[in-house]
């Protein structure tokens, strides 16, 4: 079964004065995946995100949501998380999520129990009556991620979720996206923070000043930035290994020795001459696949220091 | 239930909760009545005053009140100067006053007394002298001839309603009521549409509605929420004004009755409420989108509201000559339009063809300004931290797509 699509950008384009913020990206993002927005300062990424909400028209090319123009009833199965948060700070917590439930489609009573459910879930019930401004910054982090999900979207925009929250209020955050792709909801997710991409999404999409870079499922596009190489760790002589042209271990071996291959073999190969050789111990032994850290220095960071 | 009301009704409630609306609604109104009460208090004590001084003493060294007629009882004249201070001095009268010999040609009277003199005794013993002046006159002419030789009737044309002085205030008081009620509510609730909006763009929220609303709902909800904020504190005040009016003075001031309102005036005063109130609202919110400081957008703000005030300047033109150029003029623009026709209205008729070019030109401009407040609102309020060009905002307003602008991206 093909995945629904929540999302499906053709070649588009945009541009401000003369500078090309967005340049001919097409990407598709389904449902029940976390879809990774990843690129430097200004390369485009906000403004990806703002003409997939409509707040954007691009120059040239084609947006759809969930296959279709963003119409009013589309808009209402999407939840947003800008990266400069707002909240509306003189009123009450509870008033002003309802308020902003019912903007995204929902009753009144059902934008009241929702918000109740998820204040319950994030531990702020108590300041449900507490002004918006009396709380500090990470409950307010805390409420604009509630007010996002209030509505149960079908797709969530989230822009740097995790920026300005402890480790424990990140484990929150990153439970209620888990438990939206588990209901089969699209989640694209802009951040830096790179191992919070591994971890959790299933694709990604690297931009820089605009252009694709790279795209596709996360695991892939590790693999094919993959050494030609293994990681270990352990004990022996692992220069005089068959097939080891060359070892090279990396910041005083505390992530291990770099092996890396002579043309044609094949790390089971090494492995089978490793279990061969009597003098040693291997404790570790992994494909030399890069972090999304070290691609992302790669593919963009040179590019732009140019 | 459609959006635009989900958010005219959060204007409508929020701002109804604020503080600063409560006081202007209820103490404000109290506050006036109370300085009106003072005031009204103030101008009858000064018209009663003449008891106030008790009895004034008169000395008359010139013969003319030799045969006194239409003396007040209050008046009591004394033989000379000595027995009429010696009166006062042991407070019998509380002043007296002097005809010297040479009254007639000079025309001076000299006033003695203990404590201020009130203008209504002044007022009394001109009325006294001129009385008995008279008297050396022919005596077929009536005092009251003498007293009061104009009685004006001014009839203006079309209305039907004679002026006498004492209703004609009510005429001037009509238009300008109307122009202040009309301008305060204008003011307080576009004032609450230009805050809230410079609290949405700042706080960023904006980003956030944008995504669930319109910019046409979201403004027309604001918009429609915030005028209908403004109707209700309209009404506070003219309930807390009148009924307290009423329990204060048992409604007895004559120039009210001047204030008469005939339908076509109560009719257009609506219509142009209305309209005036749409093109207000919708010029602000597009000036509120464009700026980031509510001190830019304050300077702004005033601008439109003092033109709208100019008709004020020309009411003694309107009078004079109500169908004149500029009275035309003035009726036809539409920022000046409500206050010079509804204060032309209340002054006589005017031409049924100036009202109908007056409230359509009005209703177009309110339509293009609102049209305009909606580009330049989708526009403007996700930029942040600067402040649009005039070319920017042209190009925005003539749909055409804008040029340089680089919103948020580059910050990021």
């Amino acid at each position: 079964m093909t995945p629904s699509v929540a999302i499906t950008a053709e070649h588009i384009t945009k541009n401000y004065g003369n500078l090309r913020a967005v340049d001919d990206l097409s990407f598709e993002v389904y449902s029940g995946e976390v879809f990774a927005l990843l690129g430097p300062n200004g390369s485009g990424k906000t403004t990806t995100i703002r003409i997939i909400l409509d707040i954007l028209k691009p120059d040239s090319g084609r947006i759809a949501v969930f296959g279709g123009p963003l119409t009013e009833a589309a808009k209402d199965r999407i939840g947003y998380l800008p990266e400069e948060r707002g909240l509306y700070r003189g009123v009450q917590v509870l008033d002003m999520m309802i308020y902003l439930g019912t903007l995204k489609g929902l009753s009144p009573s059902q934008a009241r129990r929702r918000s109740l459910e998820l204040l319950d879930k994030l531990e702020l019930s108590e300041y449900a009556k507490n002004k918006v401004s009396e709380l500090s910054k990470g409950m307010q982090q805390k409420i604009q991620f509630a007010v996002t999900v209030l509505h149960q979207p079908d797709l969530i925009i989230v822009d740097e979720p995790f920026s300005g929250l402890d480790p424990v209020n990140t484990l929150t955050i990153k439970e209620l996206l888990t438990e939206h792709r588990e209901r089969g909801g699209a989640i694209v997710m802009s951040t830096h923070q790179m191992h919070q991409v591994e971890e959790m999404a299933d694709r990604l999409l690297m931009i820089s000043r605009g252009q694709q870079k790279l795209y596709g499922p996360v695991d892939e596009v590790r693999k094919q930035y993959a050494l030609h190489a293994v990681v270990v760790e352990g004990e022996g002589n692992w220069s005089t290994l068959p097939g080891v042209e060359r070892v090279e271990i990396e910041e005083n071996g505390r992530r291990g020795v770099t092996l890396f291959l002579k043309p044609g073999v094949t790390p089971d190969d090494l492995l089978a001459a490793m279990a061969a050789a009597p003098d040693i111990r291997l404790r570790r032994f992994e494909l030399a696949v890069p972090s999304l850290n070290d691609i992302f220095i790669q593919v963009v960071g040179r590019q732009n220091n140019e | 239930m459609n959006k635009m009301w989900l958010v005219a009704r959060r204007e409508y409630l929020f701002n109804l909760r604020r503080r600063a609306f409560l006081f202007t609604a209820f103490v404000l109104p109290l506050l006036i009545v109370g300085v009106m009460i003072l005031m009204i208090s103030w101008i009858s004590s000064r018209e009663e005053n003449e008891e106030s001084a008790g009895q004034v003493g008169y000395v008359d060294q010139s013969g003319v009140l030799a045969e006194a007629v239409s003396r007040p009882a209050y008046l009591i004249p004394y033989e000379d100067e000595e027995s009429a201070r010696q009166a006062l001095e042991e407070g019998a009268v509380g002043a007296y006053f002097v005809l010297p010999e040479d009254y007639m040609t000079s025309g001076r009277v000299r006033l003695y007394s203990t404590s201020s003199v009130p203008q209504a005794l002044h007022n009394s013993i001109e009325d006294f002298l001129i009385a008995n002046l008279g008297t050396h006159l022919d005596p077929n002419i009536p005092v009251e001839r003498i007293q009061k030789p104009v009685e004006l009737i001014a009839r203006p044309l079309d209305r039907g309603v004679d002026l006498r002085e004492d209703t004609s205030v009510g005429i001037f008081m009509m238009p300008v009521v109307f122009a202040i009620v009309f301008a305060m509510s204008v003011q307080l609730s576009g004032g609450y549409l230009v805050a809230g909006m410079i609290e949405e763009k700042s706080n960023r929220i904006m980003e956030l509605l944008v995504t669930s609303v319109t910019p046409i709902q979201l403004l027309a909800g604001k918009i429609i929420g915030l005028g209908a904020l403004g109707l209700t504190q309209l009404l506070i005040w003219l309930g807390v004004v009148g009924l307290s009016l009423q329990a204060g003075r048992g409604g007895s001031i004559e120039w009210l009755s001047g204030l008469s309102i005939t339908p076509t005036l109560a009719v257009m005063a609506v219509i142009y409420f209305l309209l005036s109130y749409f093109l207000t609202a919708s010029l602000l919110a597009g000036i509120g989108a464009s700026f980031e400081t509510e001190q830019e957008n304050r300077t702004i703000s005033s601008i439109v509201s003092l033109v709208q005030f100019i008709p004020y300047f020309f009411i003694v033109v309107f009078l004079a000559r109500p169908n004149g150029l500029l009275a035309v003029i003035l009726t036809l623009f539409p920022l000046t339009a409500p206050v010079s026709a509804i204060m032309r209205l209340a002054l006589g008729s005017v031409p049924a063809w100036q009202l109908a070019v007056s409230v359509g030109l009005l209703a177009l401009t309110t339509i293009g300004a609102i049209i305009m407040a909606a580009r330049v609102f989708r526009w403007a309020m996700l930029m942040y931290g600067k402040r649009p060009s005039l070319r920017e905002l042209l190009a925005v307003i003539r749909q055409s797509p804008p040029v340089n602008i680089t919103p948020q991206e580059q910050t990021l």
